[in-house]
């Protein structure tokens, strides 16, 4: 019972090979278990540690939960949760020696701080700018040559004025009562320090940004994550106990901070699984035979540590909430479905 | 929308052969019969009829380029 019990709830590595990587827990599947789903056990067994959380990255781990589930959070998150990208790039000027269409994609893929759930999709046929679907930018800068140089040194960025166009020279227009609605602070590129094009004196970029709101799966620009992936929980079993030398070994096999060596009261040095959270699942430590037989490699099945990387809009935790939020009304609108082929 | 026609005015030189009348109106814009080119070599704008020798009144040089048109251009960021 103990292996099939393994085989349920475990990854297992072996040295060439991965074992029991599906989910096989739905109900009927095992005799003796009980897999019908069941809400309040569910309840019981959902556990979500946040492990850390700023404004941009999130870790956090997510327990008793399938990969199914797991997996459909982690595409939402790429392909399926909104923002704001430039999709519109209007050149009235650009003498640089970026093409025009490798400066409008360059352009497309800048973060933009402003939040999508104030606005609302374009509707396709619809050229018209308005306050509710569009942001406005304008970018104008021409290069010159500074007269106040100095005459030795050959940095662009001393010689001439303007060498290098960032985000921080887009210039937000509002239009309608995006004024009065947002605040400067509110709409603008994520870092004003990101590089769109170099220019030399005489080379000028006039141009006019309109953002729309999107999501992954239209264009990679509009996913609000950079990564969004998750990773299972690895266990590490010393099926014997390993002193000294062996200890030492079996410690440089994984990732620093993995094994740590413990002193016992025989003043032997033992290896103890400290964090197997850290480890990167190398697999080195099955290479030799010495270890072979005495550690065991898994991944817990139902254990996510999921990580999260915002493009700087919307905060990670937002974006996970937003993504339950999006899985429910998907499962809502199945749920219609089915009533109304009931119906029928 | 761009209501630009289709003919582009900075891209073209206006024909010697418009109606006296015309031309007349235009007076103001005299040099619409000649355009202006950007050398290849110095990059000095250069006003050219279409009788003058291609070649560039500052140096000399023979490749002149047509300025980009001041139509604007629209580009889907993809």
């Amino acid at each position: 019972m103990a292996s099939m019990n393994n085989i349920r709830t475990r990854i297992k590595l072996e040295d060439t090979e991965i074992l029991h990587t599906t989910s096989t827990n739905f109900p009927g599947n095992y005799s003796g278990y009980d897999d019908r789903l069941n809400l309040d056990e569910f309840r019981q067994n959902l556990q979500v540690q946040i492990t850390s959380l700023d404004d941009t990255t999130s870790e956090f781990d997510l327990i008793g939960i399938d990969a199914a589930i797991a997996n459909a959070f982690r595409r939402i998150l790429i392909a399926e949760l909104p923002s704001m990208a430039i999709e519109k790039v209007h050149v009235t000027e650009n003498s640089s020696v970026l093409p025009d269409d490798v400066l409008a994609h360059r352009l497309g893929l800048i973060p933009l701080r402003a939040d999508p759930t104030l606005f609302i999709d374009k509707v396709a046929a619809d050229t018209k700018e308005r306050e509710d679907d569009t942001l406005i930018f304008k970018l104008k800068v021409a290069c010159k040559k500074n007269p106040k140089a100095p005459t030795d040194g050959d940095d662009p960025k001393k010689l001439y004025i303007n060498s290098n166009v960032y985000t921080e020279h887009m210039e937000w227009i509002p239009i309608g009562n995006q004024i009065t609605k947002f605040k400067p602070e509110d709409i603008g590129p994520v870092f004003p320090d990101i590089l769109i094009v170099k220019l030399r004196p005489g080379q000028e970029v006039d141009l006019k940004l309109v953002c729309h709101k999107g999501i992954g799966r239209d264009h990679a620009k509009f996913s609000p994550v950079c990564t969004g992936s998750y990773r299972l929980m690895p266990e590490i079993i010393l099926k014997k106990p390993i002193y000294d030398e062996d200890a030492e070994h079996l410690q440089k096999c994984f990732t620093p901070g993995v094994i740590e060596l413990e002193q016992d009261n025989d003043g032997h040095r033992r290896a103890v699984v400290s964090k197997p959270r850290l480890d990167m699942c190398s697999r080195e430590a099955l290479r030799y035979p010495a270890f072979k037989d005495s550690v065991e490699l898994n991944k817990i099945r139902d254990h996510f540590i999921f990580s999260i990387e915002s493009v700087g809009a919307l905060r990670p935790d937002q974006l996970f909430i937003d993504s339950i939020k999006l899985l429910m009304s998907k499962c809502d609108r199945l749920l219609q479905e089915i009533d109304g082929n009931i119906n029928n | 929308m761009d209501r630009t026609p289709m003919h582009d005015q900075s891209m073209t030189p206006s024909p010697n052969t418009l109606p006296a009348t015309t031309t007349s109106a235009h007076s103001s814009q005299s040099t619409s019969k000649s355009m202006v080119y950007i050398c290849g070599e110095c990059h000095k704008d250069n006003e050219l009829k279409s009788t003058d020798v291609i070649r560039c009144n500052e140096c000399g040089y023979r490749i002149l380029y047509k300025k980009r048109t001041k139509r604007l251009i629209v580009y889907d960021a993809r």
